[in-house]
């Protein structure tokens, strides 16, 4: 599997820094966690050489470096957020179209796009227009067209967005069978993506890395800092800037929050990804 | 292999647009509309000039230059595509070679459409059919291939709807028909038109077909193409860099041609040139601002014997003539004044292989050597260098040459202008140039395929001869045979009307024989040459310029305007050329050139010759009319009353005796055409009086 590492990457747009000195490595199935604004999408367009930074180096196994922009795009594969193709194409024809501007021979590139749509659970619609695939559908045709060439590195941006629950589930359930054997890193904003699908996660805040490291690690730095009791909406109002979840249950609420004052550890929950991306945002706010 | 299947895959986008397909068959059942519109009219020019098509043709192609682009800058495609290498290179390249493609097919349609409309038996003429082939690329294909380049750029510099309406103002200013935007149609005297400068499409747009010099094909109009094409394709790689679909390396290595063949072809565009241009009023503007007064220093102290001329009829006409010239005055002369016509700009002349000084000033020439004065019988040889002609009555470069013996486009002793501005109608008048004695030519010409000239063919490019009717060069659109021992040069699209011109030949036939016998003018026969040949233009004003009656040869003139709708020669024309021919011939005879005195002789004349040829006069008499009306005492004799000569000539127009041919009169006149002297008018006034009062 490969290892992409990043060290002091700067990214500015109009005198306004985006991406400050990033230094971290992508490996696994890393997921990109981060609020709106916090710049993951500079950075997976650094990532896809679609931009170039600033300053800083990028590297594929300390060998490749980003610089080396052409021999960097054949080792991606890429699904950008708001993934589209020609509407009155056929899904088997934008494959075939992308996996031959690719280099991969035509004979060789109409086997791997019947695998891929196997993959993807399209073979049924493969001769439908893209014009009349749903939103899955079509993240799934991104997928497909991502993973054409057998990409080292698969780069995923905001896989889930605008998708129905069922959809999300079995893009999720995808995206966690493709990172067995490759690099895939997920940038999302939706916790739960990252839950699903990574073993190693990144958290991005006002373009600086605040964390890095597995599922498990994360979770660890929230480990008894968590409670969950019902209370008065009074009562979670005053704890207001602690509060991170909250459901109505009759005349009260079942509030999760984070426990500053020791003394009242004893009853702490299990932390989850959502608990320690919150603790970690919001912190210094 | 990347290229074929990007090629393929837009062929199917194109395709399934619908809107496309139909948009390009509509414009070609359009075509075949007007094709046969034109078919109908019997005028295969005009359909492609004045064709609406070239309208539809470029705003479709803009169009689908903007849509093709759009359909990939949208960010979720363009993202998708930007991080394969070289994908955006060749899905834009096989965009550009798609829509090339449609539109060479289009160009082909159109063109065998044409084929299989306007060829037939009698019109088949290669060269022409090759000219509009050209025509349909240069004017109807590759403004629509740049109109698709401008709208793919712009779509990629302006993003939204805005591009449309950005799109409509480019057209606008594009078209051929731009003028209308620029409000500069008609006539404009300036060397600098903004309208014709950013035209894509043909430039002379409001101009019939010159059926001498063709289309406007001119090398300086393919070459606007390269240098719109070049600057388009820098702007594309400047652009393609800053979006990072190009490297560095591949903007050098692309940029570098292609700014080598913008900066040629802007150089190419500055040099000197002539083509065709729709502003007919040049030549008559001209002679209006520069009139001249006629004295005795017209003629040359000096006779030209020889003249040795190399010509390059490329670009523009560049002469270097040498001539072996003596002096036939009986003294010493410092400086002499030759003609040259002014749109010819001398850039040397040598007196026997030493430079001398000269002054260039509208129609003539003086040149200086005070220092070795010309002995009288001395010989010296002349050379002259120069370069020209712009306007559309004379033409020398690859496309057509028409240097006709009448106009001094060879230095030549007599320094008169080249044009008259006569009569209150202010006619363009042509002054004969013609020598009044036998010269020996030897010529070259490089650039010129297919030349007809009066001198003896001597090797490729090389002609010689001796003549007295100076020398004619025609070259353009024209076709010739050979019919019972007459040589007949015409328009090839002319073709139609001289399958069997032997009434031609009969009618100068009995032209000849009759003014022979009446007027003793022993030289008149019928050509062993006819050129007939679209010398005049709108601003001419009255048709007796163009037609020019010499020893050997007839140049047969008719206007640019007139087009073989009809069988041509019919009675009704060929009575109203009787007097153009006589006047063609006064021309040739007369010892004076005087407008108004040999063109009423023509015209008197002329009447009854068609009398006595049984040709009907209903045109003479009305150019007779309007002669009458045209005559202002300027363009009489000071010392004749214009009223009384006016009723003179009106009373002998009602005789019965004016339409015999053979009246003393028209003897008497004639004698007075050849030999004019000072009391001409009054000599004619009285022999009308006295045969009036009979």
């Amino acid at each position: 599997m490969e290892r992409i590492s990043l060290k002091e990457v700067n990214k500015s747009y109009q005198n306004k820094q985006i991406l400050k000195k990033l230094t971290f490595d992508i490996q696994g199935s890393f997921g990109l966690l981060g609020p709106n604004g916090a710049g993951k999408t500079t950075l997976m367009r650094i990532l896809t050489t679609l931009v170039p930074a600033d300053s800083g180096e990028i590297t594929m196994n300390d060998e490749l470096s980003w610089n080396n922009q052409h021999v960097v795009r054949s080792y991606i594969g890429y699904l950008p957020q708001h993934f589209s193709l020609y509407k009155n194409v056929t899904v088997v024809e934008c494959l075939l179209h992308l996996a031959v501007l690719k280099g991969i021979k035509k004979s060789k590139a109409k086997e791997e796009i019947d695998s891929l749509l196997q993959e993807v659970n399209l073979q049924e619609h493969k001769k439908k227009k893209i014009k009349q695939l749903s939103g899955g559908m079509l993240r799934r045709v991104g997928i497909a067209q991502a993973l054409l060439g057998n990409p080292r590195l698969l780069i995923v941006d905001e896989p889930t967005v605008g998708l129905d629950i069922e959809e999300r589930v079995r893009f999720r359930n995808l995206l966690r069978k493709l990172g067995v054997n490759r690099t895939i890193l997920i940038s999302t904003h939706i916790v739960e993506d990252i839950e699903m699908t990574c073993d190693y996660i990144g958290i991005l805040k006002q373009g600086e890395i605040i964390f890095t490291g597995k599922k498990e690690e994360l979770k660890a730095l929230v480990a008894g800092k968590i409670k969950e009791e019902l209370l008065t909406m009074d009562e979670a109002d005053a704890i207001q800037d602690q509060v991170i979840s909250l459901k109505q249950q009759e005349d009260k609420c079942l509030v999760r929050y984070f426990v500053e004052n020791q003394e009242k550890q004893q009853a702490t929950v299990s932390p989850t990804i959502e608990d320690a991306y919150l603790y970690l945002t919001r912190k210094g706010e | 292999m990347k290229f074929i299947n990007c090629y393929n895959f837009y062929l199917k986008i194109l395709i399934r647009t619908w809107i496309i397909p139909i948009l390009l068959l509509g414009i070609f059942v359009f075509g075949l509309y007007t094709f046969l519109l034109g078919k109908d009219l019997n005028d295969p020019t005009l359909v492609l000039i004045a064709n609406p098509i070239i309208l539809a043709l470029m705003v479709c192609y803009l169009f689908i230059g903007i849509y093709v682009t759009k359909i990939d800058e949208k960010d979720e495609i363009h993202e998708t595509f930007s991080i394969i290498k070289n994908a955006v290179l060749y899905k834009t390249l096989a965009k550009w070679l798609l829509i090339f493609s449609s539109i060479v097919l289009l160009t082909v349609l159109f063109y065998v459409l044409y084929l299989y409309i306007f060829l037939t038996n009698d019109f088949n003429n290669k060269t022409y059919f090759l000219s509009v082939f050209k025509y349909i690329c240069l004017y109807w294909g590759l403004p629509s291939f740049v109109m698709f380049l401008l709208g793919n750029l712009l779509s990629l510099w302006v993003r939204g709807k805005l591009v449309y309406l950005i799109a409509l103002v480019i057209y606008s200013i594009t078209i051929p028909m731009n003028y209308v935007v620029f409000r500069t149609e008609g006539n404009i005297p300036s060397t600098f038109r903004i309208d014709k400068f950013l035209s894509l499409g043909e430039p002379n747009v409001t101009r019939i077909y010159n059926s001498l010099y063709g289309f406007s094909l001119d090398l300086i109009h393919w070459d606007k193409i390269v240098l719109v094409v070049a600057l388009l394709t820098i702007l594309f790689l400047l652009t393609w860099k800053k979006k990072h679909v190009i490297s560095q390396a591949q903007l050098k290595v692309s940029l570098i041609p292609m700014v080598v063949i913008f900066i040629g072809s802007v150089i190419y565009a500055i040099q000197p040139f002539q083509s065709l241009t729709d502003d007919d009023g040049e030549t008559i503007r001209y002679y209006r601002q520069h009139k001249i007064k006629e004295d005795n220093s017209f003629e040359s102290p000096v006779s030209f014997k020889k003249y040795d001329i190399e010509l390059s009829t490329k670009s523009n006409l560049n002469a270097l003539v040498k001539i072996q010239a003596v002096n036939t005055a009986d003294k010493k002369i410092k400086q002499v004044r030759v003609g040259l016509y002014h749109e010819l700009h001398v850039d040397q002349i040598k007196m026997d292989n030493k430079e001398i000084k000269f002054k260039q000033k509208n129609d003539s020439l003086t040149l200086y050597f005070e220092e070795n004065s010309w002995k009288p019988n001395d010989k010296r040889l002349l050379e002259f260098k120069y370069e020209g002609l712009r306007s559309n009555l004379y033409f020398g470069n690859t496309q057509a040459v028409y240097l006709p013996n009448y106009m001094p486009w060879l230095p030549s002793e007599n320094s008169r202008p080249a044009f008259e501005i006569v009569t209150n109608y202010h006619y363009l008048h042509r002054v004969p140039h013609q020598p009044s004695e036998k010269k020996t030519y030897h010529l070259k010409v490089d650039g010129t395929n297919k030349l007809f000239t009066n001198l003896s063919k001597n090797g490729d490019g090389n002609w010689e001869g001796v003549s007295s009717d100076g020398v004619s060069l025609l070259s353009g659109q024209l076709s010739s045979k050979v019919d019972d021992g007459v040589r007949y040069v015409y328009p090839n699209t002319w073709e139609s009307q001289f399958k069997q011109p032997n009434n031609i030949k009969k009618y100068l036939s009995d032209v000849a024989q009759a003014m022979k016998t009446t007027l003793k003018d022993d030289n008149l026969k019928v050509p062993h040459t006819i050129y007939f040949v679209p010398n005049q233009n709108i601003a001419d004003g009255v048709p007796y310029g163009g037609t020019w009656w010499n020893n050997d040869y007839l140049i047969w003139g008719f206007n640019q305007r007139d087009y073989p709708t009809h069988p041509f020669f019919r009675t009704g024309y060929l009575g109203d050329f009787t007097p153009q021919l006589i006047f063609a011939r006064t021309e040739h005879v007369s010892k004076q050139d005087d407008f108004t005195f040999n063109i009423l002789f023509s015209n008197f004349y002329g009447r009854a010759l068609n009398n006595t040829l049984n040709l009907p006069n209903d045109g003479v008499e009305m150019a007779i009319d309007t002669l009458f009306e045209s005559l202002g005492d300027s363009s009489l004799d000071d010392n004749i009353d214009a009223l009384e000569i006016k009723q003179q000539l009106n009373t002998w127009l009602r005789s019965k005796e004016s339409l015999n041919q053979k009246s003393p009169v028209y003897k008497k006149w004639n004698s007075l055409i050849q030999h004019p002297t000072s009391q001409k008018w009054n000599t004619l006034n009285d022999l009308l009086k006295e045969e009036n009062s009979k």
